[in-house]
Parts: C-alpha cells; structure tokens; sequence
C-alpha cells in the first residue's frame, strides 16, 4: 500500500455523516458587518433621512439602487467563486454594471459641468465607505474561508467590492449628495481601491 | 463514464455509504492524477500534489451542490492545489534550481554511493548520477535521460534531498 492508498484508508475512516452546507454560516459574518455598520453610523452620525425633508425620497432611492445592485452582484460572485467549478466571469461583469451605469450617468452630468462638485461632507463618505468597506471586506474574506474558493484573485475582488458596497448600502441615508459623480468618486473609488486591494492580496488571504 | 461513477459514488457516500466513499476517493485520486501527470514531471511530486487534492476533497466536500456534477468541481480543485503547490515550491528555502550545487565529499565519505542510489527511485538516481558523478551538465543530462531540463533538476533535487537524510540517518 502506497501513501496516497494509505491517506484514502484515513480518510474513508473518517466520512461519518456528510458534512451540513455552511450557507448560513456564509451569511451570518456579512450580515454581522452590515448591522455593525449600520450601528456605527447610527451612533457616530446621529439620524438618518436629514435629506429627505430637503430633497425628497427620489435622490437616495437612486443611490440605494445602485449600492444594492452593486452590493447584490457582488455577492452572487462571491457565492460562486466559493464554490470550486463554477463560472465567475459573467457574474463578476454584471456585478460591476451598475458602477459602468454610474459612470455613463456622471460624464452626462459631466458635460454640464462639475456643479457643487466635490461638495461639502465628501471626506466623510470616503471615510465611511472606505473604513466600514474595509469592514464588510474582512466579514467578506472570512465568509470565504469557510467554503472553497479557488480563484484567489477573483474571490478577493468581489470580496471587495461586496464590502464597499455593503457600507454604501449602509451610508446613503446619512449622505446628502445627488450627483452621480460624486456617487462615482467618492463611493465608486472607495469600492474600486477596496476591490483591487482583494484582487491583490486574494492569493495570501484566501487560501487554504 | 468515470464522471458518472464519481457523482453515483458520492451519492452513495451521501447516502452514508462509507465503501462508496473509499471508492470515491479512489476513482478521484486516479482522475487527478491523469489530469496533473502532463503538468508534473515527477512522479512523487505527482503524488504529493493528488494527497493535497484529496484532503481538500474531503474537507470542503460540503461546497459540492449535490445537483452538480463532480468532474469540474474536481478538476478546479486541482489546478487550485497545482498552483498553490508551484506557490509554495517557488517560496521554498531549498530551490529545486538548487539541485545542480556539487555534493560536498564529506557528506558522502563513510557510505557506499552506489548502495545509497540504489535506494532511490530508479529516475531520481539516474538523474542524480548523470549529473553529480558523471558530470554532465542541466542541459546534456536531460538530453541523455530524454526529459525536459525542469523535469531533469526537479529530479536531482529530490534525489538530493533523499540522500542528504540518508546521509543523515547514517551519521546518527
């Protein structure tokens, strides 16, 4: 019997019942980081919805649309790519359609001038973003470990860009902007930098 | 067909059949190596890279959809294990581009050359014997065992490295 006959003998020992599918256990750290998030802005930005008395609903609707088609597509990815074989790329390029939506809508806006452009509070939603992204992105990765992710660099992409999103989700209610340039800088670069850290570091943090 | 008899097994094995298991890992093991064999020159490596595989069969089993079938599930297994195997060659202290590094004498003074090849596996010694006794170079011994000069270095590395614990053995 050779070593690789003697591990199968181990292993076989060892099948007892098949394991329980961890998809609760895939969910439970991201819906950890969103409702950590939503508690941190809570307490450190007071009420959310100032602007709606101002503005009305149909501003933050559209951004909330765009966070959560974003947040959504990227999870759907990242669900995949936990699972060794199965196709990524598509999933990856719609996951990233609505920041190419944002983009077309910004260099119309563009063509009319950059208006208010950075407006007031921006370094707020760049903190927020960035700081509870790179939050979401850690519930991200060890939501990862706990599957099978093979493609490294993919995994930690989508990883990053479903916790920038998860705290843009998170952050509307508290930001006053319209535009959709500053909803492509100022949440699209947080998401974009916390995406290409995940595709950078993936192959160190996500292995196993 | 082999596809089918893996997903049948594992259904079995679901089923709480543990001989269905074994037979499992078997068939996997079998398909792994048939899919890395052109990418793995040698045949321990091979077989350190298929154990890998399986142990990560076996932990992540849970990641297969019991609907899907298991050949594509396998094969990224694989090529996730093959790459993470050139990951950590590549970060290794002992280099297989080390291999070419002349034996210092004294290492072999008090044993039997011969009778210390002969406990390799026959590749490993030929390579071995080619370069660090007949002293051939990279590229005239892979020409002469007709393989790839790679293949040839991985090959002296691990006979290297057998006889250097050999050596060891002995001295204690």
């Amino acid at each position: 019997m050779n070593s690789t006959d003697a591990l199968i003998e181990q292993l076989a020992g060892r099948a007892g019942q098949p394991p329980r599918s961890k998809r609760l256990a895939f969910y439970l750290p991201l819906a950890a980081a969103a409702l950590v998030s939503v508690i941190a802005l809570l307490a450190l930005l007071g009420p959310p919805f100032a602007s709606v008395a101002e503005n009305g609903w149909a501003p933050m609707l559209r951004k909330w649309l765009f966070c959560f088609t974003l947040t959504g597509g990227a999870l759907v990815a990242m669900y995949a790519l936990a699972h060794p074989g199965r196709r990524s790329s598509v999933l990856l390029l719609a996951a990233l359609a609505p920041l190419a939506m944002v983009a077309g809508l910004a260099l119309i806006e563009f063509t009319g001038g950059l208006g208010e452009f950075p407006g007031p509070g921006w370094e707020r939603c760049v903190l927020a973003v960035g700081l509870l992204g790179a939050l979401g992105m850690a519930a991200s990765v060890y939501a990862l470990r706990l599957l099978a992710p093979v493609r490294l660099r993919r995994a930690g992409f989508a990883a990053g860009l479903f916790g920038g999103g998860l705290a843009a989700c998170a952050y509307v209610p508290f930001c006053g902007e319209m535009g959709a340039i500053h909803l492509l800088v100022f949440y699209g670069g947080p998401i974009s930098v916390l995406a290409a850290l995940g595709w950078l570091l993936g192959p160190r943090i996500l292995r196993w | 067909m082999n596809a089918d008899r893996l997903d049948q097994l594992l259904a079995q094995t679901r089923a709480g059949d543990a001989t269905a298991y074994r037979q499992f890992l078997a068939k996997a093991a079998d398909r792994l190596r048939a899919d890395l064999r052109r990418q793995v020159p040698g045949e321990s490596e091979l077989e350190d890279i298929v154990q890998e595989c399986l142990i990560a069969v076996h932990n992540k089993r849970h990641t297969l959809d019991p609907e899907r079938p298991v050949m594509p599930w396998l094969r990224a297994i694989g090529k996730y294990k093959l790459i993470d195997h050139w990951r950590k060659r590549g970060r290794s202290l002992v280099s297989y581009f080390d291999a070419d590094a002349p034996i210092p004498p004294a290492d072999l003074a008090e044993a039997d050359v011969n009778r210390l090849l002969s406990r390799l596996p026959e590749p490993q010694a030929e390579a071995v014997r080619l370069v660090h006794l007949e002293g051939l170079s990279g590229a005239e011994a892979s020409e002469r065992a007709g393989i790839a000069l790679s293949a040839l270095k991985l090959r002296v590395h691990r006979g290297m490295k057998r006889l250097r614990a050999m050596v060891d053995e002995h001295e204690q």
